[in-house]
């Protein structure tokens, strides 16, 4: 149960309503919707940083479940499973972003493998990233990509304190495709 | 939008009347906004162009330095000031004295001819006190124009009214009749009409909780502040909300009715 009201579209202010496309939006845009200054200007940063954009959805999605797994927050993990799912990850590569795999087992390409490295290490608290890891993705990766990456896991981050701060509730429909999929339901 | 700045004062009130947008009473958590804090964005309105400030609440004569207030900003901006025209001892007129020749229209609220209609919906006692008051402030002189909240009037309660509002010394150009808005109070009574964002003219609103829509914005309703007519709650720089309010007028087909075309 959310700690704060979720606006619907009829109680948001009048200049958040663009972001609402039904009566209910997502628990991230009705919480903001209560500062719409915030939700003006942050939402399209957060569409930016974690939309598909130059990099593909699926490795946006990959650093985001890994990020939020690493960072515990169920309301960012159980919802970005169910993206996941739409953006076409594999059952077990979910499972190995979710931590309930291994994820040498499921992932075969070096390039995706240093990424998710590359998000455990950004999702580690404030514990430093080693010269080799900072090495190998300037060695695999331009730097625009470097940015796109790390801005996408630290807009995560930043959500998932937010989320789990909050209390934000996962759309029911969802955590129904959750158990359809047969994926446990994150707590 | 209009070239006018609201403030709401504070959101208390000696009085609690049934129609009340903001749910005004004795009781309710004060709100105050702070006077040097008024000062200064009257300041910056006046750089970004508004050309006049409204003040209301609650009822401002609650602020004891109010008057003080008034003559900061009149130095500024020209000033409607809404008032409900009952705290007018003899300490306060002579106080209002300092005002004449200022750039000042004080607005009074008297909805009906007659104390038993006029006090049902407001307070035992209002009638009789803005009919006392209002031939006092005239002589100060200060510009004073009656403000009539109505639900509905016969043509015999608004012919009764506007003789009795004449006979004040009130000109008909300082007589406004608006209808009750369905907003905060009013519309836990099921009283008044709705006013959708189309038809509220869009003119930039103060208050402790954030920069709103137009003065029939920030209401509460059951203790809660009605958001939906927020535009923003930083109200510092004034430039912010003015910014995101212009942005956002374009998309809204502005239709004003007459009871919706201004707060005054
Ligand atoms: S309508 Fe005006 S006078 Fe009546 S309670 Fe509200 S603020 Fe006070």
């Amino acid at each position: 149960m959310s700690i704060i009201t979720l606006l619907s579209k009829s109680q948001a202010p009048i200049t958040t309503r663009s972001f609402y496309a039904q009566e209910t939006a997502s628990p991230i845009i009705s919480s903001i919707a209560h500062v719409p200054e915030l939700l003006l200007k942050g939402m399209p940063f957060i569409g930016q940083a974690l939309g598909a954009s130059s990099v593909s959805l699926r490795m946006k999605e990959m650093m985001i479940l890994r990020a939020s797994t690493k960072l515990h927050c169920s309301y960012c993990t159980n919802t970005h499973t169910v993206v996941c799912i739409q953006a076409g990850l594999t059952h077990n590569e979910i499972l190995a972003l979710r931590g309930e795999k291994e994820v040498d087992e499921v992932f075969t390409e070096a390039k995706e493998k240093l990424l998710i490295a590359w998000t455990d290490a950004m999702s580690n608290g404030g514990n430093p990233i080693s010269t080799s890891l900072k090495e190998q993705m300037i060695q695999h990766y331009s730097e625009a990509e470097i940015v796109e990456f790390s801005l996408c896991i630290g807009a995560t981050i930043m959500l998932n304190r937010y989320a789990s701060a909050l209390s934000l509730p996962v759309d029911p429909d969802h955590l129904r495709i959750l158990n359809k999929q047969g994926f446990s339901i994150v707590s | 939008m209009s070239k006018r700045l609201w403030f709401y004062t504070n959101y208390h009130c000696n009085l609690a009347c049934t129609y009340c947008l903001t749910e005004s009473s004795p009781s309710v958590p004060k709100r105050i906004f702070q006077p040097e804090e008024m000062i200064s964005i009257a300041k910056q309105a006046s750089e970004l162009g508004f050309e006049s400030i409204g003040i209301t609440g609650g009822e401002p004569f609650l602020i004891p330095t109010l008057v003080d207030t008034l003559h900061s900003i009149l130095d500024i901006l020209p000033v409607t000031l809404l008032t409900n025209g009952t705290l007018f001892h003899k300490k306060r007129i002579e106080e209002l004295r300092s005002l004449a020749g200022r750039d000042l229209r004080m607005q009074i609220s008297l909805d009906y001819a007659t104390p038993q209609e006029n006090d049902a919906m407001r307070a035992r006692g209002n009638f009789e006190k803005v009919i006392q008051a209002i031939p006092l402030l005239l002589d100060i002189p200060l510009h004073i124009r009656v403000a009539s909240t109505i639900d509905q009037h016969t043509s015999q309660e608004e012919d009764a009214l506007n003789k009795l509002v004449h006979k004040l010394g009130i000109p008909k150009k300082d007589h406004i009749v608006r209808k009750i808005i369905h907003r905060g109070r009013a519309q836990s009574q099921g009283l008044g009409i709705n006013a959708s964002i189309e038809e509220l003219m869009p003119e930039l609103t103060l208050t402790v909780d954030g920069a709103f829509w137009s003065p029939f914005a920030p209401t509460y309703k059951d203790g809660r502040l009605q958001k939906d007519l927020l535009i923003s709650n930083t109200i510092q720089p004034l430039s912010a909300p003015v910014d995101i309010l212009l942005s956002f007028i374009a998309q809204i087909p502005y239709q004003a009715n007459e009871h919706t075309a201004g707060f005054v």
